[in-house]
């Protein structure tokens, strides 16, 4: 285990530093330069890299399986045990969990207003929240959660998104991405059960990030990703377009 | 009495003149949402067999905003130029039923979802509408309305949620089947869509 976490750090020690000097293929523009007169000269390239593009179509086309006769039959026997109340109070729970990755990567994009908002909402919403399942800090207090990983920690600091990568199950995402996600497991608490052995039981945490992935992915990914895919004429096209846009989105945020 | 008939016509005229000027992106944006929410509360339009008249009255209030012909040229972007008129007029044509399925298929399933006006940012001909959805259970999603002064009237011509805009998707996908097989490929998987589309309702 602990060779392999290493060998995990060095790698992506590595890529970071590799994706660190290559610099971001979109410059920044301003609010209204945005596609409004270049479109028509925009070649059939767009500017996604994707030198993988056979695997990751194979990968997709895989993942969807996945989703259609797995996951979605799974997450409607659990919408219909599970009333979207309760699903919006575990996806709140687990959101509070995650304080860590947010209030850590604000505190590295030196938004130190965001980062103090995070510890906010953590105290009130442990407390008062109920162990965080409850979101008082934003009915009441109108603390607004400030979502930050690091994956958009390193699009801050100019890296720009690499190439696309569909990963099995998870699905899209891109070098600078997955490269965010193992380091921001070093903030996630449930990570760290694991390594250290806090519980005797690893059926237990198997058990609590099953209800994780199932939670979110009725709650949030089920609706949007049918969205994408039953409206698109290249469903492969539409969801990659869509990954990177939100995820700019969420970096210049 | 003539005179003093005339005379509040021109001020009726003057004033709904000046409120047409006035009328900014943003208001338009709102006053259609108000509208269209109006509809789709109205209790007596919620019955199935009520459906298709409720598309109706839903697309009356939708179709005036949004520049159809200008969607239609962005999403093609670069290809629209290789197009002849016909082609031109057929691909706008079908894309506008595309579209209009998806927006008013979506509002099928109305079920109490609000939309929050946040702020405009307009720059003589452009605009950009700052709004926020909410969904029954909370969620919260942001929604910008690209819009474009089109004969001294504001008129949509994209629609950005969450960071994606809805133009530049259907611009990726038109390029790659284009790229990959041909023009005439992309009409015949718009107008099989639209088939389909119709064979639902």
């Amino acid at each position: 285990m602990k060779t392999l976490l290493k060998k995990t750090w060095v790698l992506s020690i590595t890529s970071i530093l590799l994706i660190l000097l290559t610099p971001a293929s979109h410059a920044q523009i301003t609010e209204f330069e945005d596609d409004y007169d270049d479109y028509a000269y925009e070649t059939e390239q767009n500017s996604i890299s994707d030198p993988l593009v056979k695997y990751n179509q194979f990968m997709f086309k895989v993942n969807h399986k996945i989703y259609k006769h797995l996951f979605t039959p799974l997450s409607k026997g659990y919408d219909f045990l599970i009333p979207k109340k309760v699903q919006s109070s575990v996806n709140n729970f687990f959101t509070n969990v995650g304080t860590p990755q947010r209030f850590g990567n604000n505190l590295l994009q030196l938004k130190w207003k965001y980062a103090l908002t995070e510890f906010s909402r953590f105290v009130i919403n442990s407390t008062i929240g109920i162990g965080g399942f409850f979101d008082p800090a934003q009915a009441a207090f109108h603390l607004e959660k400030h979502d930050e990983d690091l994956g958009q920690t390193l699009g801050h600091y100019g890296a720009g998104p690499g190439p696309y990568i569909v990963w099995p199950i998870i699905g899209p995402s891109t070098l600078r991405d997955t490269i965010g996600v193992i380091g921001d497991n070093a903030f996630d608490p449930t990570f760290w059960f694991g390594v250290l052995d806090t519980f005797e039981e690893d059926e237990i945490l198997f058990a609590v990030s099953m209800v994780e992935r199932v939670n979110k992915y009725s709650y949030t990914i089920r609706d949007n990703y049918d969205r994408i895919i039953n409206n698109a004429f290249d469903p492969y096209t539409s969801l990659q377009h869509a990954y990177i846009e939100n995820r700019k989105k969420k970096i210049e945020e | 009495m003539k005179n003093k008939l005339l005379a509040s016509l021109c001020f009726c005229l003057f004033l709904s003149s000046t409120v047409h000027a006035q009328e900014t992106a943003g208001r338009i944006i709102v006053h259609t949402i108000e509208q269209s929410l109006e509809l789709l509360k109205d209790p007596k339009l919620q019955s199935d067999d009520k459906l298709i008249l409720r598309r109706e009255k839903l697309w009356e209030l939708l179709e005036p905003i949004f520049n159809f012909e200008e969607i239609a040229k962005r999403a093609l972007g670069h290809h629209w130029r290789d197009c002849s008129p016909a082609e031109k007029k057929e691909f706008t044509e079908v894309f506008t039923n595309i579209l209009k399925d998806v927006y008013l298929g979506r509002s099928d399933s109305y079920s109490g979802e609000q939309i929050i006006y946040l702020n405009e940012e307009t720059e003589e001909t452009r605009s950009k509408v700052y709004t926020n959805f909410i969904t029954t259970d909370g969620k919260k999603i942001d929604i910008i309305f690209s819009m474009k002064k089109f004969a001294d009237i504001w008129q949509i011509y994209d629609v950005i949620i969450e960071g994606v805009s809805t133009v530049g998707n259907y611009r990726t996908q038109f390029n790659s089947i284009i790229n990959k097989e041909s023009f005439t490929a992309l009409m015949q998987q718009l107008k099989d869509k639209n088939f389909k589309n119709q064979e639902v309702q």
